[in-house]
């Protein structure tokens, strides 16, 4: 219990450094001459911030040789947030702050109403995380791979890995080749953490890291809409009811806690990440503040270093809703023109650019930016999982009730009278551009899996669907509607679509809540791992199987030679990809290892222990007289080739 | 604005906590409930082998054979979070089939080296 406590102080402790002190610090500065956030704005955007900061940071510290541990990256923290801190004391206004705005004076109701929906949200998403916070998911190992990594070399990994190849007609391991899949931002915070906390990457640390992004990231989405509809007189109620679709409602679906037990760690903070980005630009251009317009592209860089797909989507909004605004605005084009150059040709927004392009070139390039990881993403759907999602599956992703209020949304924005606003532009561009990319990704010349796509259209069409019944509610109730309704039939109605909301939402979280953990399984497969890792060598490598044994990606943790060793028999149908030849050591070394192709594959490539699970894959080891059963398990057997 | 920081503050804290909990607890010998028998060195000639028993039964049973004669079985209490290694030496060995098959109840794991190759 002690051991708990103290792990648990320090690992507190860390995220409080880490996630918190760098983006407040650096607020601070921004903020030295006017007030711009309110409490909890500033307290969402202090952790957004922090997680971009610890990464240039680090990227920084790697680029400039200085090894990562535990002080050098406090210093680094300190050392950032003292510069800051001095920022802020040397061009401090010493007028006394403004007071929080009225947009953040909610009435009692409200209060009660949020306060709710925020133990709704972190309860249901909890009572998921219970039978899944032991570390099992394959995304998630994956990742920690590379954070351990990072924690034990002290150094930027280089993303590389090692394939079986065919040459002379002889099996080999391939030179180490670039991979393009993973992106730097995904793991420094967790090497940090790791490294200030000294908590171990095989526990409940990354998902409650990746837990703390996702509830950010719903609070990001209140806090815009808040911002978006501050002019609208039930602004505030719009921004409860997002709160209450992205929420409590489909709490467990794909993007939201699921997301954070499958490791699916770029989604989560480009879920954070666009909201910031989009409120900042929303805020700059509304309120002409080259400072805020800093912020959204520093938001944009912290995408650029985090995930691809993320950045690229962010991309597709800005475009989408520059084009409606210009459409919307066409007659007064040319005055916004000369409004937006003022607010871009300020000295710390032009040299805020050219830094940024000095560092993605300088410092540390995102792998992802080569020709062919480029090339992979454009020039229209290759597969049939990139040629769009049918409205039914798009429906299913995105949650019925948020799709239908979602959609309605859409319909109000583009017919009020306040139509031009920014905000309307922003909401409608948002929406727009993820359902084109989602349902018709070769109009836009997109090759992407259209489902991962799909994932990021909950969060606009929460808020355009909040939008829309408040928006509604309000015409209906307000004192000259002409729709002559009372105001029994009126809260009937209201009651009506939130019970259809309620039971939708719900429903969805009960089909996904998880009977139960498999942590013993997993506990099983690091057992059997350390095995393996404590006896096999350089000359005497492994292959284990992905297909049924739980937790294989965490394999490779007890290893740490390498992101494809022990190298993996992948799912079945990948080796049988037309499209996509691989090589067919892997299979055949757990299915048939017994045949001439599997015995070649173990004599070429030196393998000779191989972990599977006895209920599906021990026959055609047992069987063979070349191999030894070594290590027995209900989980996974090991075999031993005896040459 | 401090009513609503707190009341995200308060239940993130002990959801945290509460699931930090459940994982230790999840991840410590008192939770599991399975077993395992492995050779101490899977790669050379030796037979010694450890039970590792992570399961609420102790009385495990173990038999050894040569190819398909019996030369030794015996009964062994291995109390839950041990690891028990047990020696074994068995002469005129060569080119035979050695099975170590260890029980407890109706649950049964062997592992074998076969020096017939």
């Amino acid at each position: 219990m002690i051991n708990f406590i103290q792990t648990q102080l320090l690992f507190y402790l860390a995220i409080f450094l880490v996630l918190f002190v760098p983006g407040y610090f650096l607020l601070l500065a921004i903020e030295s001459k006017r007030k711009l956030f309110s409490s909890l704005e500033r307290m969402i955007f202090s952790f957004g911030f922090s997680i971009i900061i610890i990464d240039l940071l680090m990227m920084l510290m790697g680029k400039a040789g200085i090894l990562f541990n535990k002080i050098s990256i406090i210093a680094a923290i300190l050392l950032f947030s003292a510069i800051c801190y001095a920022i802020h004391k040397i061009i401090k206004n010493k007028s006394p702050d403004e007071s929080e705005e009225k947009i953040f004076d909610f009435s009692k109701n409200q209060k009660i109403l949020i306060i709710i929906l925020l133990f709704l949200t972190i309860f249901i998403k909890t009572a998921y995380l219970k039978n899944s916070i032991f570390p099992t998911s394959t995304d998630l190992g994956h990742h920690m791979y590379w954070s351990k990594t990072i924690s034990e070399t002290g150094k930027l990994p280089i993303y590389q890995e090692s394939d079986i190849v065919q040459v002379d007609g002889k099996y080999q391991v391939s030179q180490p080749q670039n991979i393009a899949d993973f992106i730097i931002g995904e793991h420094l915070i967790f090497s940090a953490i790791n490294l200030i906390s000294g908590i171990n990457f095989i526990s409940y640390f990354p998902a409650l890291i990746l837990f703390l992004i996702h509830i950010a990231g719903i609070l990001a989405i209140f806090i815009l809409t808040l911002r978006l509809f501050r002019s609208y007189t039930f602004g505030k109620n719009a921004a409860i009811l997002s709160l209450f679709l992205m929420g409590p409602l489909y709490a467990i679906s794909s993007s939201q806690a699921k997301f954070v037990s499958g490791g699916v760690i770029g989604n989560t903070i480009g879920n954070l990440l666009i909201p910031f980005a989009v409120y900042f630009l929303f805020r700059a251009l509304k309120e002409k503040n080259s400072a805020l317009l800093s912020l959204s592209l520093l938001s944009a860089l912290g995408m650029v270093y985090t995930h691809h797909l993320t950045a690229l989507i962010f991309i597709f909004i800005f475009i989408f809703t520059a084009i409606i605004f210009s459409i919307l605005n066409y007659d007064k084009l040319s005055s916004y023109f000369k409004e937006w150059l003022k607010i871009i040709f300020r000295p710390q927004i032009i040299a805020f650019i050219i830094i940024s392009i000095l560092f993605v070139f300088a410092v540390y390039t995102p792998t992802y930016l080569n020709t062919k990881a480029i090339g992979t993403a454009v020039g229209g759907p290759s597969k049939e999982t990139r040629a769009g999602l049918t409205f039914n599956q798009l429906k299913t992703t995105a949650g019925e009730a948020r799709m239908v209020f979602g959609l309605i949304g859409i319909i109000i924005l583009l017919a009020i009278k306040k139509r031009k606003e920014y905000e309307n532009a922003f909401i409608l561009g948002w929406c727009i551009s993820i359902l084109i990319m989602s349902l018709k990704p070769q109009w836009l010349l997109l090759d992407l899996p259209s489902a991962r796509i799909a994932n990021y259209i909950s969060f606009p069409l929460a808020i355009s669907g909040a939008f829309a019944l408040a928006y509604l509610f309000e015409k209906i109730k307000s004192s000259d509607n002409k729709y002559f309704l009372s105001s029994k039939i009126i809260v009937s109605c209201f009651l009506l679509l939130v019970s259809f909301a309620l039971a939708n939402g719900f429903y969805d979280n009960s089909q996904s809540i998880k009977a139960q953990s498999s942590y013993q399984k997993a506990m099983q497969t690091i057992n059997a791992s350390d095995y393996a890792a404590k006896n096999s060598s350089e000359k005497e490598l492994v292959v284990k199987d992905h297909n049924y044994i739980t937790a294989d990606s965490w394999i490779k943790l007890s290893f740490m030679e390498g992101y494809n060793y022990p190298f993996s028999r992948g799912y079945f149908k990948r080796y049988e990809d037309a499209t996509n030849p691989r090589e067919m050591c892997t299979l055949w070394m757990i299915s048939e290892p017994n045949t001439a192709n599997g015995q070649k594959c173990f004599n070429d490539l030196g393998v000779n222990f191989a972990m599977a699970n006895p209920a599906f894959d021990s026959a055609q080891f047992q069987k063979s007289e070349g191999f030894w059963q070594v290590y027995s398990g209900k989980e996974i057997n090991i075999y031993y080739r005896n040459k | 604005m401090k009513k609503i920081i707190s009341s995200l503050i308060i239940p993130l804290v002990l959801s945290f906590l509460f699931l930090a909990y459940t994982e230790t607890r999840q991840q410590s010998p008192d939770s599991q409930n399975w077993w395992v028998v492995y050779f101490s060195n899977p790669k050379d000639e030796s037979l010694n082998f450890v039970i590792e028993n992570n399961s609420d039964k102790n009385n495990f049973h173990y038999t050894i054979s040569l190819d398909k004669d019996l030369i030794k079985e015996a009964d062994i209490e291995i109390n839950k979070g041990i690891r028990k290694k047990i020696p074994v030496t068995i002469e005129n060995s060569e080119g035979k089939k050695i099975t170590i098959r260890v029980s407890v109840g109706a649950d049964i794991k062997e592992i074998y080296k076969n020096f017939g190759k």
